[in-house]
């Protein structure tokens, strides 16, 4: 495990300074030096997770969720503003992201509640309580504005307790009324969704009728109300929203940079253009590209080798991840294991899918790779919790 | 539809879950890098994508009798696009001679765009044809420069209302952030164009284009459709512009001052003037630094609106006020007399003049209203005190904007006692203050809309309505959205003192001090006014309304340095009130000019030889 987030890693350091060596931002040119020292110290974290006890986290669990939250809070207060977002704590030449605190924290902290409460996990207070906790940090992070943490924060949320034993039924609740809003922008969609969810509750009426009714009437509801709320803003107000949603819409920023992108990585063929050698890369086509884009200057340089390789370690990890979750004879290391994979797995998912335009550009760095102390330390923590839990899985709880 | 997934089964549904995510991304790389390497190798090979974005066209203007006051009209604009361009310097001064610009003003708005390098920047709006053909001609030599049809606002009745409609300029890369704006689209600065600009400013299009090394355009890029332009609303005002050019005219070229013309009963403005003016289509094109600081520099501050941001003394024509309050306080009546003038009132050491010179002797309120008799409200003042006094002028509106909707408006300045404490000490004035104020003088300023619309409350049943330009909004589908008027406040007066003022306006015009601007056909009412001014010569207020009964136009002007209200303000407003008359088939048009009697056949004239 360690070798491949190694490797993930050098190939990260070999980017950076690729995509910023002649870069014309003199502060930019030394981001491959600052990413070694954040490795060396990601590497001193990583086995210091591996070798702390998960039960430990197990009890600190709360202390640490809420000193998430105060960082996340001070955020509004003294956050430097960065792209007309707050998302950083400036110190210095570094700057922390409170929100990379925050997945960790969350997922302990989730992970305890579920493992410590002793209703059932199909009671809706449980799942009440459980929301709670998802939501009070969700918001803060939405609050920044940083719509692609926020999402993170959601899908982990779902997949903990879908692994925790959350009846489908209660997973529809969560899943369906975002799925009604999305649809409500068009009539016909809507009505498709509508047909899809009737379609899937018929077997639910007999067993829990007042649910079935609760679930059908909140989508209705919420498609009535986005969909009458939408048409009430003005168009510019329904332009700013479109873009908060979907930076794409915007077509000189985001949707340039999805076409260089795209010529990148589609320019890089098979086996690339070689190193230090991207066309898209050294002429100042690609944005970002040490940070949310760098999965492009690694296709184009190295072709479609080079991306498989990337995809082909995180697929590695995402399989011993989801391995050391079932093995676990642990609940609350199970959950842990569990929430790290799909948050890096989540996070790999979506940008690459965002660089390959199959998804919106919404801020979301590629774990390991991309340019960043904040996102490299927090994934070597999660790397290195699943190889406590993968260790560990003997433990009885 | 099961209820719980076994445990066992759920690894392996998120395991299975993952992959197939996982093989739709590997399915894309290998579209992308297999199936489509041909056509990106190449594109990235001549790396020549352009975005060009389309401008939207900006709403037209017309009046309320849709008469057009502004609209875009087609124009060249040459860009560069920074991305594209090597050597900056030996470009600039290639193209100089052609746009007729300065060879560092190139240089420098190329040098100011520090982000996305890769939009054009705009360098020369407006430019003329032949020199259009010259650059599309010779685009080899001229890398990176492109032209496109775009739009450039035109005023057609340029100066008669720069103020009012404003004007347009390009948007900065701060604004662009903040705003999400583009970045060199074109956004309203000032007056209405300004007010209404998320309205006017359309949506603008884009197109994505793919170009060859050398420049020429090859069609439209593939995978992402252009998109069109939106053209912005059309904004109708309440403006009439036969009364705009009749007050404007007043004028002439060489008067300063402010005229406000509007509805009382519902705040619509009719004419809006203030002098002296420029020509806003300076603005539209580029304006060049030394034309803008010959404007910004003038002495007689053409770009300064003085309907809404000049400051006052509001002279006699604050009589009203002081009358209102002491009334409503039942201080007076109709009826009381105060110590006769005899061309000034003494108070303390100092002597304190009527600008009747002769006296009026002891008059009632009526009457010194009519006659505007100073030693009456000197005592006026006095009895009524500082501190109702600035309470009244807040009531009514004094301390704060009017709620016009074109951007800038200050707020006058009604003093109360801990204002006078703080500036002057606490023992360093005293009650004499009250004999100023009381006539308008001293430290009580107003702006021109602000006075307008005390008397439009006044008239009006003592309902203060919002002042407004817009009288619609209507998209280019035709759906058209009017302004609602709105009630500002409502004057502290009751409907008895209203009546009383209103008995002393109409006596001012029928035997008072306008008497002179009288029009027979029309019963009319108003105050006049002469504002000292410690820099020169009096200023000249009138302010007038018509029927008398049944206003239905209210007039508000000031005219610096002409001396009193009566001789120079109040012709004014009766020469815009006769014109709206005319409109409203009250009063007669003059007939037509005799045709000439000179003719060439063999009519009388010639017999006369």
């Amino acid at each position: 495990m360690f070798v491949a987030g190694a490797l993930l890693t050098i190939i990260s350091i070999l980017l950076v300074y690729s995509a910023n060596h002649n870069s014309p931002d003199p502060r930019l040119q030394d981001d491959w030096g600052k990413q070694i020292i954040w490795f060396v110290l990601a590497a001193i974290v990583f086995f210091a997770t591996t070798a702390m006890p998960l039960r430990m986290h197990e009890v600190f669990a709360p202390i640490y969720y809420g000193i998430a939250i105060i960082l996340l809070l001070g955020l509004i207060l003294f956050g430097a503003s960065m792209f007309g977002a707050q998302r950083w704590y400036s110190l210095g030449a570094f700057s922390i992201q409170p929100a990379e605190i925050g997945k960790v924290a969350f997922i302990f902290m989730l992970a305890r509640y579920l493992t410590y409460s002793r209703r059932p996990i199909s009671s809706l207070k449980k799942i009440a309580a459980a929301s709670a906790i998802c939501g009070v940090i969700t918001l803060l992070v939405v609050r920044q504005p940083d719509l692609g943490s926020a999402v993170i924060f959601a899908v982990v949320f779902l997949v903990m307790m879908f692994w925790e034993g959350m009846p489908v039924k209660y997973l529809l609740l969560f899943i369906t009324p975002v799925a009604s809003m999305i649809a409500s922008s068009s009539m016909i969609a809507w009505i498709v969704f509508f047909a899809l969810l009737i379609f899937a509750v018929v077997p639910l009426i007999r067993s829990s009728l007042a649910f079935t009714i609760t679930l059908v009437a909140i989508n209705l509801a919420v498609g009535a109300f986005s969909s009458i709320a939408w048409n009430r803003l003005h168009d510019y107000q329904q332009m700013r929203i479109k873009i908060f949603l979907d930076p794409g819409q915007d077509p000189l920023g985001a949707g340039y940079q999805i076409i260089q992108s795209k010529v990148a990585i589609g320019s890089g063929g098979l086996l690339g253009k070689g190193y230090l050698a991207g066309s898209q890369n050294k002429l100042d086509f690609l944005p970002l590209r040490h940070t949310d884009f760098i999965f492009s200057v690694a296709a184009e340089e190295f072709g479609m080798l080079g991306g498989v390789v990337i995809i082909a370690l995180f697929g590695y990890i995402f399989h011993r991840g989801i391995r050391a979750a079932m093995k676990s004879r642990n609940s609350f290391s199970a959950l842990v294991a569990i929430g790290a994979t799909s948050a890096l797995a989540f996070q790999m998912l979506v940008n690459i899918g965002m660089v390959l335009g199959l998804l919106p550009v919404a801020g979301v760095p590629l774990p390991f790779v991309s340019y960043g102390g904040s996102s490299l330390l927090v994934s070597w923590v999660f790397l290195g919790l699943v190889v406590n839990a993968e260790r560990n899985w003997q433990e009885y709880s | 539809m099961v209820d719980q997934v076994p445990k066992t089964s759920r690894g392996w549904i998120l395991t299975g879950g993952l992959i197939a995510a996982i093989l739709l991304i590997l399915a894309r790389l290998i579209y992308l890098q297999v199936f489509q390497y041909k056509y990106y190798f190449q594109m990235s090979e001549e790396n020549r994508i352009r975005v060009l974005p389309r401008a939207a066209m900006r709403g037209k203007i017309v009046d309320r009798e849709g008469r057009l006051l502004a609209s875009d009209r087609p124009a060249y604009t040459v860009s560069i696009i920074p991305s594209e361009v090597s050597k900056i310097d030996y470009l600039a001064g290639e193209l100089a001679p052609l746009l007729e610009m300065d060879e560092k003003a190139i240089v420098r708005k190329v040098a100011d765009r520090r982000t996305r390098k890769y939009e054009p920047v705009a360098i020369r709006r407006d430019l003329s044809f032949p020199a259009v053909c010259i650059i599309e001609e010779s685009n080899e030599l001229f890398p990176g420069v492109i032209y496109q049809l775009d739009q450039t606002r035109t005023y057609y009745f340029g100066k008669s209302l720069c103020h009012l409609i404003g004007y347009t300029g390009e948007v900065d890369e701060r604004e662009a952030k903040d705003q999400h704006y583009r970045i060199g689209s074109i956004i309203g600065r000032a007056g209405v164009e300004r007010q209404y600009d998320r309205s006017l400013r359309g949506i603008d299009g884009i197109d994505y284009l793919e170009v060859s090394a050398t420049g020429r355009i090859i069609g439209p890029l593939e995978d992402k459709p252009s998109k069109d332009p939106l053209m912005g609303d059309e904004l109708a005002l309440t403006i009439d512009m036969d009364l705009q050019m009749a007050a404007d005219s007043c004028f002439g070229d060489t008067l300063s001052g402010a005229a406000i013309f509007l509805d009382p009963k519902t705040g619509e403005i009719l004419a809006l003037v203030s002098k002296p003016t420029y020509d806003p289509n300076l603005f539209a094109g580029f304006v060049s630094r030394s034309e803008y600081q010959s404007l910004a520099g003038d002495e007689r501050l053409p770009l300064f609106d003085r309907t809404i941001r000049g400051t006052y003394p509001p002279g006699s024509t604050a009589k009203l006020l002081t009358a209102g309050a002491a009334l409503e306080e039942g201080l007076i009546t109709p009826e009381t007399h105060f110590g006769a003038c005899r061309g000034g009132y003494q108070f303390g050491n100092r002597f304190f003049k009527c600008w009747e010179k002769r006296g009026h002797g002891s008059l009632g309120l009526l009457a010194a209203l009519e006659q505007s008799c100073d030693v009456y409200f000197y005592q006026l003042g006095l009895k009524l005190g500082l501190e109702k006094w600035s309470k009244y002028a807040r009531a009514c509106g004094f301390d704060q904007t009017t709620g016009l909707d074109i951007p800038g408006e200050k707020i006058g300045h009604a003093p109360d006692e801990k204002w006078y404490e703080k500036t002057y000490g606490k023992y360093n004035w005293n009650k004499s203050v009250m004999l100023n104020l009381g006539i308008g003088q001293g430290e009580f300023l107003v702006t021109p809309i602000e006075l307008a619309q005390f008397y439009a409350g006044i008239v009006n049943h003592g309902v203060v309505m919002k002042p407004h330009v817009m009288r619609y909004l209507r998209t280019p589908k035709g759906e058209t959205n009017y302004y609602h008027a709105e009630i500002a406040r409502g004057l502290p007066f009751s409907e008895e003192t209203l009546e009383i003022l209103k008995e002393g306006l109409y006596r001012v015009v029928q035997s008072g001090t306008a008497a002179r601007s009288r029009i027979p056909e029309v019963t009319m009412g108003g105050k006049t006014g002469t504002a000292q001014n410690p820099h020169g010569n009096d200023h000249s207020w009138f302010v007038g309304y018509a029927p008398a009964l049944d206003p239905q136009i209210l007039g508000c002007v000031i005219v610096e340095n002409a001396g009193h209200g009566s001789t120079v303000a109040a012709p004014f407003v009766k020469a815009v009130f006769i014109k709206f008359f005319q409109k409203k088939g009250i009063i007669k048009m003059p007939p037509p000019p005799m045709p000439p009697l000179v003719s060439s056949g063999n009519g009388v004239n010639s017999a006369a030889n």
